[in-house]
């Protein structure tokens, strides 16, 4: 399975409903959560939902993007989408 | 044409009591039904499905919400009705594994399966959860500290979900019924649950109408401005 492709995949259907100006970047660089992103909280956690969820049909396994581990690391795997994608690769 | 879908409801511990009304209540007015409970299911309909789980476990919640988004793909109620009181003593008394089961089932549940709902709903911008709650909470009886803490604890969480969520279409409230006649509150003492129920404006005990009535109110697409309640039944 290749988890830049469900990221992506992801950001295409947030950005479906998010207004011109406040759209999702689809680079590995895209900030996704912090200062520089345009996502707020819900929208994090709306963004991690669709990506589990894409995920889950691509694999038939549910995994919990958002667990213990990633809250504890020192480095938010919500950053950006490079290390996002790194992070889900260890899930998965 | 575009099919209208049926609207979906998740109601924890259906197997009994408010749970299992709930279900048939919602049935009967034309929803998809999801209900869990440790036990087998006690309803056989077409727009029934039950999953026997348990909800003390954060990997069967997961599986609960898991069947839900293969079959449907969406949720539109939460009620988190499931509870226990396996404690009834003198807060200097309570065994440790008491308080764990207790916490695991009335407030970490709770919390999961608020958690994985928003999810879910968040995605269609609309819904609508409903914790229940208890009179416990108000009248603060001896004996009934460990339950009476788990439903505070409800109550707090429900309201700062209820911040949380609003911008996504969802609100969050507790409805806390007066005593209404179920395996539950045939637990507790008969002399003590008079005791208890004279201090309410309404001194018999509830009904599971009463409970369906507010839901039913709170449920309403209509109902986007109420959130982040506690509605106390039986005038306590």
């Amino acid at each position: 399975m290749d988890v830049l492709n469900c990221i992506y995949k992801a950001i295409d259907e947030m950005n479906e409903e998010l207004e011109e100006g406040s759209k999702l970047e689809k680079s590995e660089n895209a900030e996704i959560f912090g200062a520089n992103s345009m996502l707020d909280s819900m929208g994090l956690v709306n963004l991690i939902t669709i990506i589990e969820q894409i995920i889950e049909e691509e694999t038939g396994n549910f995994i919990s993007i958002a667990d213990e581990k990633a809250m504890s690391m020192e480095v938010s795997p919500f950053r950006n989408v490079k290390v996002l994608k790194q992070y889900i690769e260890t899930l998965v | 044409m575009n099919e209208v879908k049926k609207k979906l409801v998740l109601i924890t511990g259906t197997s009994r009591g408010i749970g299992a009304y709930l279900a048939k209540h919602y049935l009967l007015k034309g929803y998809i039904v999801i209900g869990c409970s440790r036990s087998i299911s006690v309803i056989d309909e077409i727009d029934y499905f039950h999953i026997q789980s348990d909800i003390s476990e954060e990997l069967e919640i997961l599986k609960v919400f898991s069947f839900i988004r293969k079959q449907f793909g969406y949720i539109d109620v939460l009620i988190n009705n499931a509870a226990i009181n396996p404690a009834i003593m003198s807060a200097a008394l309570l065994p440790y594994e008491s308080i764990q089961k207790a916490y695991k089932v009335n407030v970490f549940a709770t919390m999961l399966f608020c958690r994985e709902a928003v999810k879910l709903m968040s995605r269609k911008k609309f819904g609508r959860i409903i914790n229940i709650g208890s009179m416990a909470s108000k009248h603060e009886v001896p004996g009934e500290g460990l339950y009476t803490s788990t439903k505070a604890a409800v109550i707090a969480y429900t309201r700062v979900l209820a911040k949380e969520v609003y911008k996504q279409g969802i609100t969050a409230n507790v409805v806390a019924p007066s005593a209404i006649e179920t395996e539950l509150s045939k637990q507790i003492n008969v002399n003590a649950l008079k005791e208890v129920l004279l201090r309410n404006a309404i001194h018999k005990m509830g009904e599971f109408s009463d409970v369906s009535n507010v839901i039913d109110l709170l449920i309403n697409e209509e109902s986007s401005s109420i959130t982040g309640q506690v509605i106390f039944l039986g005038g306590v």
